[in-house]
Formats: C-alpha cells, sequence, structure tokens
C-alpha cells in the first residue's frame, strides 16, 4: 500500500501557524530589536544619572544587555501569542466586513476563496495588532520595573550591583509575568 | 618752672597726632563685589564674601580696616593695595533671603565701637567710614518633587493605560 502524501490546505497552514508560538523571521526581527533599544535604555540611565564608567563597567553593560534582550523577546512572543487569538476574535467581524465589501462583485470566486480570504485577512490583522500591543505593552512593563528597582529598590547598592540586579530582575518578571494565560 | 613744663606737655600733646601712625581714610571710594551662597542642596550652611576696593581721596594706602558683622566686629583680610575681604557663614535659616549692611570701620572706628559695647550699647551710633550692602536672595533648597518620583508616576500612568488595554482585549 503505497502511503499518500496530503498536502496542506491553506486552512490547514494558518491553522498550524495560528496555534504555534513559532513567529515569522520578520517579526522575529521585529522583536529583537525593539527588545535591544529597550534594553539599552537602563544604560543611559545608569551611566547619566548613577554616575556608572562605561568603559570600566563595558562588558557588564555589554552581558546584560544581552540577556536582558533575549529574556525581552521572549516575553513579546509569549504577550503575542496570547493576545494574536483574542484579537483575532474582537476583529474578526470588522475584518469580514470589510473583505466581503471588496469582493462581493466578484461572481468568479467561490465561497470557500472567500472564506479563505477573510481567514487569511483576519490572521494578518491579529498578528500584526498583537505584535506591536505586545511590543508597547512589554516596554512599558519593562520601563516600570527598572524605575522602581533602581530608584527605590536597590537605590542603595553598590551602581554595578544596582545595575544588575535592576536589569536581572526586570527582564526576569517580564518573561515570568508573560507565561501567564490571563 | 611749673609753666614751662606745662607747656612743654601741651606742645607734645599738639604734636602728637601728627607722629602717630593711625590711618584714616577721608572720602573713600569704594567698589565692592558680593558673592551669598545660592543653593543649599550641596552645601550645609550659606556663606557671604564681600570683596571691596577702597581708594581714599587722602592717598592713605596703609588702612586697617573692621568689619561689622551681624553685630561681630572681624577683621578685614587685605588681598592687594586697597583691596579687602570679609567672609562669613552661618546656617541656612539663620542667614535667610534679604538685605545685609555691612559696616566697615578704621581702627579709631573699632575702638569707639567696642567702647560702646563695653558700656552696654550695640554701637550703632558709630559711624563708619563706609557700608556694604550685601543683598541675598536666598537659597534654592531642590525642586518640591523629586525627578525619579515623576518619572516613576509618569510610567506607571503608561502601563497602567496599556494595562487597561490589554484586559480589554482579554475579555
Amino acid at each position: 500500500m503505497a502511503s499518500r502524501k496530503q498536502k496542506l490546505t491553506k486552512e490547514e497552514e494558518l491553522l498550524l501557524q495560528d496555534f504555534s508560538r513559532n513567529v515569522s523571521t520578520k517579526s522575529s526581527a521585529l522583536f529583537y530589536g525593539n527588545s535591544l533599544i529597550v534594553s539599552a535604555i537602563p544604560l543611559w540611565l545608569f551611566w547619566r544619572i548613577h554616575q556608572m564608567d562605561p568603559y570600566q563597567s563595558g562588558i557588564l553593560f555589554a552581558i546584560m544587555t544581552a540577556i536582558s534582550t533575549y529574556l525581552v523577546s521572549y516575553a513579546y512572543r509569549n504577550v503575542k501569542f496570547v493576545l494574536k487569538h483574542k484579537v483575532a476574535v474582537k476583529r474578526e467581524e470588522a475584518v469580514t466586513r470589510e473583505v466581503m465589501k471588496k469582493v462581493a462583485d466578484d461572481k468568479k470566486m467561490s465561497k470557500k476563496e472567500k472564506d479563505e480570504r477573510i481567514l487569511w485577512k483576519k490572521n494578518e490583522v491579529a498578528d500584526y495588532e498583537a505584535t506591536t500591543f505586545s511590543i508597547f505593552y512589554n516596554n512599558a512593563l519593562y520601563l516600570v520595573l527598572i524605575i522602581l528597582a533602581s530608584f527605590y529598590v536597590l537605590r542603595s547598592l553598590n551602581p554595578n550591583v544596582n545595575y544588575v540586579l535592576s536589569v536581572a530582575s526586570a527582564s526576569g518578571l517580564l518573561a515570568l509575568f508573560s507565561t501567564s494565560t490571563k | 618752672m611749673a609753666t614751662s613744663t606745662k607747656i612743654l606737655a601741651l606742645a607734645v600733646l599738639a604734636v602728637l597726632p601728627l607722629l602717630m601712625n593711625a590711618s584714616t581714610c577721608i572720602g573713600p571710594q569704594v567698589t565692592s563685589n558680593v558673592y551669598t551662597t545660592s543653593e543649599a542642596s550641596m552645601s550645609i550652611s550659606t556663606v557671604f564674601v564681600v570683596e571691596v576696593a577702597v581708594k581714599c581721596n587722602n592717598g592713605e594706602k596703609d588702612l586697617l580696616l573692621f568689619a561689622d558683622v551681624n553685630g561681630h566686629m572681624v577683621p578685614a583680610t587685605q588681598s592687594g593695595t586697597g583691596k579687602f575681604q570679609v567672609s562669613w557663614s552661618d546656617e541656612h535659616k539663620k542667614l535667610p533671603a534679604g538685605t545685609y549692611g555691612v559696616r566697615f570701620f578704621d581702627e579709631e572706628g573699632y575702638n569707639a565701637v567696642r567702647k560702646e559695647k563695653r558700656s552696654g550699647t550695640d554701637g550703632s551710633t558709630v559711624t563708619p567710614i563706609f557700608t556694604v550692602n550685601v543683598k541675598h536672595s536666598g537659597t534654592w533648597t531642590g525642586p518640591y518633587v523629586q525627578t525619579e518620583f515623576v518619572a516613576t508616576c509618569v510610567a506607571l500612568l503608561v502601563w497602567y493605560m496599556a494595562y487597561r488595554s490589554k484586559s480589554f482585549l482579554m475579555s
């Protein structure tokens, strides 16, 4: 009995993509780029406000920025995944209306094709909105945690220790909170 | 004999002032430079520094000046020919904003003030050679609200708006 190789339909592909936590290369580049910028913000804070010398603490800055970049992009991915489905449900009606308006006059397109197009557009809108909102939400939370940690909780410590613990705790907590499904 | 002794004594007394080295400034022309502490956050006390350049009409150069600073007589340090400096400091609250009159006396005036103070008065009736008015605009104690508090509040506000939007999306 010969095995039949079944090609996935467009719908199945979209569903797989939907339920996967993997992001596209473009999204990945966007996440890492943004997380690098956000992780670099505490460098300026500790250099100018806490008076840390950037040349002496260069290696420390590089290591902690790298760790923070990874954890923040991890948080972006998680929050995006959780939000995407919720956004898709919220935007479904509007997207359906918009796509139907565009394809209403096209008599050659079958209902199945129209449904596929609606599904694809809904996925695209949800993906984009979830990506941007995830970046916005995580950036806001990261900055709050960094400011609270460095100026209040750890203010009496040596600046180097303050920097390591602030960045580690802020990015760590961000990654932890992002694993919540609520 | 007694009469000649008396005449000699009177003559010595009449000439004596001319032989004394007491220096008096007549018609002084004064230019002053004043510094007062303006910021209290980086200093523990308020400092006043008064620099005066004095030019006497009688050409007197060997002046010895004393300043009346808040009721205390202090010698003025000579920092150059005809240039003098007086400085004093105290806690910020004891030197509030306002105008402080610093009276300068020569040796004669200084002795007169001391004599008056010993007899119980404050020495304010003695006329100084000149007076310098020091205007102190007070010290800045820092902002009412710390900048990190403002930054924290703004960051919390932005996060709260994001949290509310997220809650709406997740509902």
